[in-house]
């Protein structure tokens, strides 16, 4: 064995490492006894391994990183990388701020819906609102939805018909005009009872009951709401009780 | 397995030579706290299937070994080195030359060395590991690893002898 082939061989010896038997490394550690050329070599070869090793056993450790692995371990979640830590942070935010803008700009618009309708405006005549006309006579108060542009030849069923008005209010929906026809349901002598009909163009309400249909009920609020349409005249019947009380009054 | 060995006292006795282990093949801190972090993980979920005990360390290197390789193959695929088998020479190097750098100089310097050589040259200087044991964390032959060593630390110790001269060479430039 030369000196070179020795070197190379020695070059794989660690000091203080167990190793598994070199063929032909016992040979080569011989040599370093009788060569003293190759025995300085192998001392400094030594050396700068111990040099390197401590150099680079010598890269700190993050501190908090073995307190992140415990507390990442005891919350049972994978482990978020922490280059993407940040990023993940901002997706969100992007993500919250365009689901934010879909959401108002595509939100279903209630005032295209019927049931967005029914809502709304049996809902504002339970808070409260400004009675425009005040009357019970039922020819007076459509001469008045005729003098504010709504429609007049809609044709309430006798028992409507026959009650006492209380007076009436036009307001604009879907760029059409709604008339609010207010009656006195009294069932009683000497008790109120209010009823309010609400007659719309079914061009403003799309989704409302089709012509000919059963009449459709549901509660909004306190009020119980029954709807129908004959022709192209949309009805919406609010008032108290239940569908058995509505019912009566399409007699 | 992980029910018999303590999570926490594995963590305090191995996260920080792996930490430096996943620092020496990635050369960025993020990158390494991830590795070490989804090694424990890994061990968290998997680690029940190590029957023998004394083999913990090893499963753990050899598991960090296995998510870099996933890591980079994500990034990008590896360029495609020719395994010299060309003769080579280790340069006269003084420990002083080596002593003279610091970790982050010798990390960087191990990181030039060329890919192949690169993981067994880090388990060779940082761990205890037999070679047999560095040729099973890694997954390759005995032999290869004895080589690559051999031809990895050639090329360090090179990078160390060239860095180690430049000073000199600048100050040559400045005069």
């Amino acid at each position: 064995m030369t000196r070179e082939e020795a070197k190379k061989i020695l070059a794989l010896h660690r000091p203080g490492v167990m190793e598994e038997a070199h063929p032909q490394m016992a040979e080569a550690l011989e040599l370093v006894r009788h060569d003293p050329e190759l025995a300085a070599w192998f001392e400094q070869q030594g050396a700068i391994f111990q040099a390197i090793r401590a150099k680079l056993k010598a890269v700190p450790v993050p501190q908090g990183l073995r307190r992140q692995i415990i507390v990442e371990h005891a919350a049972n979640k994978r482990p978020l990388p922490f280059a993407n830590r940040m990023l993940l942070t901002a997706a969100i935010a992007v993500l919250l701020v365009l689901t934010a803008i879909v959401w108002f700009r595509f939100k279903p618009n209630s005032e295209i819906t019927f049931d967005g309708y029914r809502s709304r405006v049996v809902g504002k005549v339970q808070r409260g609102y400004f009675m425009e006309m005040t009357g019970t006579n039922q020819a007076s108060i459509r001469e008045y939805f005729a003098s504010k542009g709504a429609p007049t030849n809609y044709a309430l069923p006798r028992s409507l018909e026959k009650l006492p008005g209380e007076g009436g209010v036009v307001f604009p929906w879907n760029s059409h005009q709604v008339a609010l026809l207010c009656l006195d349901g009294a069932s009683k002598p000497g008790v109120k009872t209010d009823l309010y009909l609400f007659m719309a163009s079914s061009s403003a309400l799309p989704g409302a009951p089709a012509p000919g249909k059963k009449p459709d009920f549901k509660k909004v609020g306190a009020l119980m709401t029954m709807t129908w349409t004959i022709g192209d005249r949309v009805y919406l019947l609010a008032g108290n009780g239940d569908e058995t009380t509505l019912q009566k009054y399409l007699e | 397995m992980p029910d018999e060995i303590d999570f926490d006292s594995l963590v305090s006795r191995f996260y920080g030579p792996l930490y430096q282990f996943a620092f020496s093949l990635t050369r960025t801190e993020a990158d390494a706290c991830d590795l070490t972090q989804q090694t424990f993980y890994i061990w968290a979920t998997k680690g029940h299937q190590l029957r023998d005990v004394s083999k913990v360390k090893t499963w753990l290197f050899t598991t960090l070994h296995r998510e870099f390789l996933n890591m980079r193959r994500k990034i990008v695929r590896f360029p495609h080195h020719e395994l010299s088998e060309i003769e080579y020479e280790i340069p006269n190097v003084e420990p002083a030359a080596v002593n003279a750098l610091d970790a982050a100089q010798v990390v960087a310097l191990l990181n030039l060395v060329a890919e192949p050589y690169h993981a067994a040259l880090a388990l060779f200087y940082m761990e205890d590991y037999s070679y047999k044991g560095i040729a099973e964390i890694l997954g390759i032959p005995l032999g290869t690893v004895q080589s690559r060593i051999s031809r990895g630390m050639a090329q360090l110790q090179q990078l160390i002898h060239d860095t180690a001269r430049q000073p000199r060479r600048d100050e040559k430039g400045a005069a």
